[in-house]
């Protein structure tokens, strides 16, 4: 090969290698913005759903949240998403009146917007096209008939954070099924920060009636089950309660597998993660939008039970659950 | 006169070299170098190209990515901007973020649970504000403890307020629809108006406050009085500086610029949440001492707290750029501090020896 030929030979490689790389320019870009840390117990799955998800879709994903829960921050992050000009942006809406904004920035700059975890009563009005998160309700629901299912017949609802709406709604859904099985549940307060208020209220539940065989509410990756099975051992109720919690953290899968724990109700935060950014490529390469109608879709409601137990515990060393 | 002050009398807008060093030659590059200003700029300047580099292709160098940054910056430099003025005065304040959430709670309060019109709702915010700056100021003066700790207690006092009052109120620590409520007026605008898409109303104010202070703190007898009482009260005192008066009145600048903040916030927001501002008051006096205020009191410059706070939010929005977990945000800012004190410390060494 003359010199002069190898040159237009290099030429004309490094020709293709740009195209090819043009060709790769042209993969999608989705960023996802939550409204807190992204590394805690479960947001740090969320993250590896939107990873999963870019992987298996060929997309290029981001996936932000401000050092600590803060909407402030994260509005500022939304708006620095929007000057990456993605192709797609999802976004918790933890806060409507703070959160409304740059959704609509983000519209304006012709740049799609979906939703998830929290924004259930607002997503719309927002201006996100489709909300993924655990229908409360529905979830509850779920959790009463498997209590009922199981022989509960009087449940006590714990609820670690009144005023949370999603807590409530669970709660609900909980005695919505129970009075269907011909039983009752009510919520008893608890403390997240306080576990020696937790263990008061159990054991005034229980000492003013005695009859009370069901827990259900709690929130699994909270501090609370540790001290609902020393107060259970303690009043010797072990075995005769049937309990059970909503999403699982590394405390209770263990005691599941022990048999101390019924079930938990996950919300399965590797599918929020991961469907968010599948459901933004179809809109985006195909126009197409799940949700019906409501614009919602349910991915809660998934049950742990001594069945899967193990192969969570695995997915949990994967860090998909 | 305060005048007889070494600190003022180095120069009236910062304490620079120390008398002595002002009877010899000293080189313009030397003065320059000297400044604190100029380190804090060069760790801007080094931080932006840093971000310019890693983030630019993916919209760092855009408008929009360049408001959010200033967005960012601004938040920090309304309080930075007063704090920076009380650490010169020799004193502290932790309440000034909790301060952000009580009048921010004060403002959504009034608009939708009072039926206030906005502008009452304002004034009652700075005037609760004013009330407890020379409240915690007259503390700290008669009792002669450490404006930490009582500031500490304020910290603590004021963030535990807004989360009792506003459940007692609204029964959850977060207040919505202010926006609704106040609706589309000209004081909305104020606070709230868009700049540029992307950076609002407080930039503005961030600025003209910036300005203000500047002005004062370079240009007047108070500026003076200011170096002075942090320099040395008991020689600000014996040369007739109303001491007390001084630090009360900062004390008072800094919960109002709290209250500032707070509207700004709340208004481009839409709700108020007793979460708002926690840790800012860290954050504001980081600002400070990268621009290279001293916290020992007596030295300090404006400029320096706004390069400060444009570094702050360089850095926030440069990592999202460059694609970095803001895991590291913290540990950032604590490493840019350090190297900060280093600098500064390095500098004031050299300065004295001339």
């Amino acid at each position: 090969m003359t010199p002069r030929a190898t040159l237009a030979s290099l030429a004309a490689a490094a020709c293709l290698l740009a195209t090819a790389a043009h060709a790769a320019d042209k993969q999608l870009y989705i960023i996802g913005v939550f409204h807190a840390d992204v590394s805690n117990s479960f947001s740090s799955v969320v993250k590896r759903g939107v990873e999963q998800a870019g992987k298996d879709l060929g997309v290029k994903v981001k996936f932000v949240g401000p050092d600590k829960f803060d909407v402030v921050a994260e509005g500022q992050l939304i708006d620095a998403a929007i000057a990456e000009k993605p192709d797609g942006l999802f976004v918790s809406v933890a806060d409507c009146d703070a959160i409304k904004p740059h959704v609509q920035a983000a519209r304006a700059a012709g740049i799609p917007v979906m939703s998830f975890n929290s924004g259930a009563s607002c997503f719309k009005d927002a201006g996100s096209l489709v909300h993924i998160a655990e229908d409360g309700v529905s979830a509850g629901i779920g959790a009463g008939q498997r209590l009922a299912k199981l022989g509960a017949k009087n449940v006590i609802c714990l609820d670690h954070e009144v005023g949370n709406a999603i807590l409530e709604d669970r709660c609900n859904g909980i005695e919505t099924a129970m009075k269907a099985a011909g039983g009752k549940s009510r919520i008893v307060p608890t403390s997240l920060a306080d576990p020696s208020i937790t263990r008061g209220a159990i054991e005034a539940a229980f000492l003013k009636d005695p009859t009370i065989d069901g827990i259900g509410g709690e929130w699994g990756g909270g501090p609370s089950p540790a001290v609902i099975d020393d107060t259970l051992t303690a009043l010797k109720l072990q075995g005769k309660v049937v309990v059970s919690y909503f999403d699982p953290g590394l405390d209770t899968l263990p005691m599941i597998k022990e048999g101390k724990i019924a079930f938990e109700t996950s919300q399965v935060p590797f599918n929020q993660g991961y469907l968010c950014v599948s459901f933004l490529y179809e809109y985006i390469k195909y126009g197409v939008l799940p949700g019906g109608p409501t614009g919602v879709v349910n991915n809660g409601g998934f049950f742990i039970t001594k069945d899967n137990v193990d192969q969570i515990l695995a997915l949990v060393k994967q860090g998909i659950y | 006169m305060a005048s007889d002050l070494p600190h003022v009398a180095a120069g009236p807008d910062h304490a620079g070299p120390a008398p002595a060093s002002r009877l010899r030659h000293v080189s313009l590059l030397r003065r320059i170098v000297d400044r604190p200003e100029v380190g804090a700029f060069i760790g801007l300047a080094a931080v932006w190209l840093f971000f310019a580099f890693f983030g630019g292709g993916s919209g760092f160098l855009t408008e929009r990515g360049t408001a959010t940054y200033l967005d960012v910056a601004t938040q920090v430099g309304i309080i930075g901007t007063t704090v920076t003025l009380l650490l010169i005065g020799g004193e502290f304040d932790l309440s000034i973020g909790s301060m952000v959430g009580f009048a921010g709670m004060i403002i959504a309060l009034g608009v939708t649970k009072a039926g206030w019109p906005l502008w009452l709702s304002l004034l009652a915010a700075l005037a609760f504000a004013l009330a407890y700056g020379f409240a915690i100021g007259w503390l700290v003066m008669r009792t002669g403890i450490a404006s930490f700790i009582i500031t500490l207690g304020g910290l603590f006092l004021l963030r535990g307020a807004t989360i009792g009052f506003s459940r007692t109120i609204a029964q959850q620590p977060y207040i919505g629809g202010v926006r609704k409520a106040v609706g589309d007026g000209a004081l909305v605008h104020m606070f709230s108006g868009e700049l540029i898409p992307g950076l609002n109303a407080g930039f503005a104010w961030w600025m003209g406050l910036m300005a203000a202070a500047a002005f004062v703190l370079t240009k007047t007898r108070f500026g003076n009085w200011v170096f002075a009482v942090g320099g040395s009260a008991a020689a600000a005192r014996a040369s007739g500086v109303p001491v007390a008066r001084v630090k009360i009145i900062l004390f008072m600048a800094v919960a109002a610029s709290g209250a500032l903040l707070a509207a700004v916030q709340v208004l481009t927001i839409g709700s108020a949440d007793s979460f708002r501002g926690q840790g800012k008051e860290f954050e504001a006096a980081i600002t400070a001492v990268i621009g290279g205020t001293s916290l020992a009191g007596g030295a300090g410059s404006i400029i320096g707290t706004a390069i400060g706070a444009l570094t702050l939010g360089v850095v926030r929005q440069g990592l999202f750029f460059a694609g970095v977990d803001f895991d590291w945000y913290q540990a950032v800012l604590g490493l840019m501090l350090l190297v900060a004190v280093l600098i500064n410390q390095r500098v004031r060494h050299s300065s004295r020896k001339g």
